[in-house]
């Protein structure tokens, strides 16, 4: 097959866009039904593009072979300095007929990007779609972050470990709570995470979690030995988080947003009993779905959430340029 | 499973190093059988990894009966502050137990500021190709492998003599140029002198062990090969190096004639060339 010409993408592709899309989430939700049917139509995919192409410093290509678009690409800088001199391929910023095509949309692109400084490349890719995996790994990505999801079971199995208890926060235990906060980011820099994102101080997690206990609009369950918090599980309502608030949430689903243990307490079982305590809280609540993500290179995290049963439905991929 | 107990590599691991070693080339060679038989032998897997343990800067860690990883810096600008896991560096009964050896080297490597991780991984060995995918390692380069048929010499297509050298500087620059563009990227600035290229064309012109190989399109010089013993190739090392085997260790074609058929002409005439040099694999 020939390769396909590339062109600048513009606001005459959005429909197409849209369609590509579309059937794209089509075939990924044959594979991962729980994810929101509602991407399978041209009209929902087109938004949720345009969106993409609206967001400040975005650019793309799109792909054709004998005048028919066959895929598209879509990058976009984040705001955030912890990403560096960033582009963000988003869920909804490619699509192609062919995976290998996406090769030759991203050359072109990234041409582009790598000339105006930009050489941190994220992408966010359909797990289920090993053969455009592979398409992005022989363009030197690698995996970096996972987003898994699962359903929430009729009835939850929670064991406590002898010694524990789970329960809520509370404010005057605000300085363990915030040893509970620290431990994920301080074992994300660690080999082989080797995580640039800052760890946030003492201060700023003191303000973040009075703020949290004050606005009681997260679920949190804290696993407590004697009396003290050792870990801590949040869960908040999918369309409340800018991450997932796109195709990367199911309708309706609780988000497991954060989830830590102090590294003496891991391998004690109160990870997996607050996972089912979480589970039993969501059905609770009405919640059918749930979703989560982790960093793939966390060793930890990487087997704990599979073993609990959530299923990465996109994975999120990372180059940087050299 | 718990997480195995990693320690950092010693001599006294090399035995068990050797059989782990010798176990995934046999695995290798069920689906790859033109690579060297010999790295099935433990004895030789070892010798291999024990090269690599006394490499200047080698570092590693080995997973008691389970697992190996070495690293070996190579002194070369083009890798950056870097850390090799050659061909012969890594091997693992589960292909998982791979990203805690990795975990526990680099934390040592990173620590001493060596942030470019090279690996050279088996590539049917799909479970270990991803346990490196999922330690977020990208592909960069691919060593390929194939047989030596008897064919004829494609049109437009011969050795290389003196008089082609003006053409050969022309096209050879042309790879490395290539390369530097998207989405390759590569950061290699070793593009040689026009005089430095030019003596080194006429070193390999004068050796008979090299095939030096055109193409031509209407009398214009359009691409060239170079096809060497094995032996010369630096890249293709231990269970990475096949036996009996010529390297294609250079080809460059004119954009212009690019898609036109001439790099395959010109890789059957490389592949003849290395036939002639009583070689079976490419």
């Amino acid at each position: 097959m020939p390769a396909p010409s590339v062109e600048p993408f513009s606001d005459a592709h959005l429909d197409v866009a849209g369609e590509l899309l579309a059937a794209r989430h089509l075939r990924h939700r044959r594979v991962e039904p729980l994810l929101s049917a509602r991407y399978e139509d041209p009209a929902t995919a087109r938004a949720e593009v345009e969106r993409v192409w609206r967001i400040e410093g975005a650019s793309g290509t799109i792909a054709r072979r004998e005048e028919h678009v066959v895929g598209y690409l879509i990058g976009a800088p984040r705001p955030n300095p912890v990403w560096g001199e960033n582009v963000w391929i988003e869920a909804a910023g490619h699509a192609v007929e062919v995976a290998e095509d996406v090769r030759d949309l991203y050359a072109v692109a990234a041409a582009a990007w790598v000339e105006e400084g930009r050489s941190q490349h994220y992408v966010l890719v359909p797990a289920s779609e090993r053969v455009l995996l592979d398409a992005w790994w022989r363009l030197s990505f690698g995996q970096q972050h996972a987003h898994g999801i699962r359903e929430v079971p009729d009835s939850a199995d929670v064991r406590v470990p002898d010694g524990f208890e789970i329960r809520g926060p509370r404010e005057e235990e605000v300085e363990q709570l915030i040893d509970v906060d620290l431990a994920l980011p301080d074992h994300q820099q660690r080999s082989p995470v080797f995580s640039s994102l800052a760890v946030w101080s003492r201060e700023e997690s003191r303000e973040e979690w009075l703020k949290t206990l004050a606005d009681q609009e997260e679920t949190i369950l804290i696993g407590a030995r004697d009396g003290r918090p050792v870990a801590g599980w949040a869960y908040v309502p999918a369309e409340r988080s800018s991450e997932t608030r796109n195709l990367l949430g199911p309708d309706h689903a609780a988000f497991l947003g954060f989830a830590s243990t102090l590294p003496e307490f891991r391998g004690s079982g109160i990870g997996v009993a607050l996972t089912e305590a979480g589970f039993a809280w969501a059905a609770q609540a009405g919640y059918e779905v749930m979703i989560t993500d982790w960093r793939v290179t966390n060793l930890l995290s990487s087997r704990f959430w599979p073993r609990r049963g959530f299923r990465p439905a996109f994975l999120r991929l990372y180059r940087s340029i050299p | 499973m718990p997480a195995p107990l990693v320690e950092p590599f010693s001599d006294a691991h090399l035995d068990a190093a050797g059989e782990l070693l010798a176990a995934r080339h046999a695995r290798h060679r069920e689906a790859e059988p033109l690579l060297a038989a010999r790295y099935e032998q433990p004895s030789a897997a070892r010798e291999e990894i024990e090269a690599l343990v006394g490499s200047e800067g080698a570092s590693g860690v080995a997973a008691i009966r389970d697992g190996e990883v070495v690293g070996v810096p190579r002194d070369d600008n083009d890798w950056g502050a870097n850390i090799w896991i050659e061909a012969a560096g890594h091997a693992a009964d589960d292909p998982e137990l791979v990203r805690d050896l990795y975990a526990a080297a680099a934390a040592r490597w990173v620590e001493g500021g060596r942030t470019r991780h090279y690996a050279l991984v088996p590539a049917g060995d799909d479970d270990l190709v991803t346990a490196w995918f999922r330690v977020s390692f990208g592909q960069q380069h691919a060593h390929g492998i194939r047989e030596l048929n008897s064919e004829p010499w494609p049109d437009g297509a011969r050795l290389a003599t003196p008089e082609d050298i003006e053409g050969i500087i022309r096209i050879a620059p042309l790879i490395l140029r290539h390369q530097a563009l998207s989405p390759v990227f590569s950061d290699r600035k070793d593009e040689d002198e026009e005089e430095a290229l030019r003596r080194e064309i006429e070193d390999e012109l004068a050796n008979p062990d090299v095939g030096y190989l055109v193409a031509e399109v209407d009398g214009r010089l359009v691409g060239t090969f170079v096809v060497a013993p094995i032996d010369m190739a630096g890249a293709h090392t231990g269970p990475a190096r096949p036996d009996r085997s010529c390297f294609l260790a250079f080809a460059a074609t004119d954009p212009a004639v690019r898609g036109s058929g001439t790099g395959s002409r010109s890789r059957t005439h490389a592949s003849r060339g290395g036939r002639s040099a009583a070689t079976r694999r490419l």
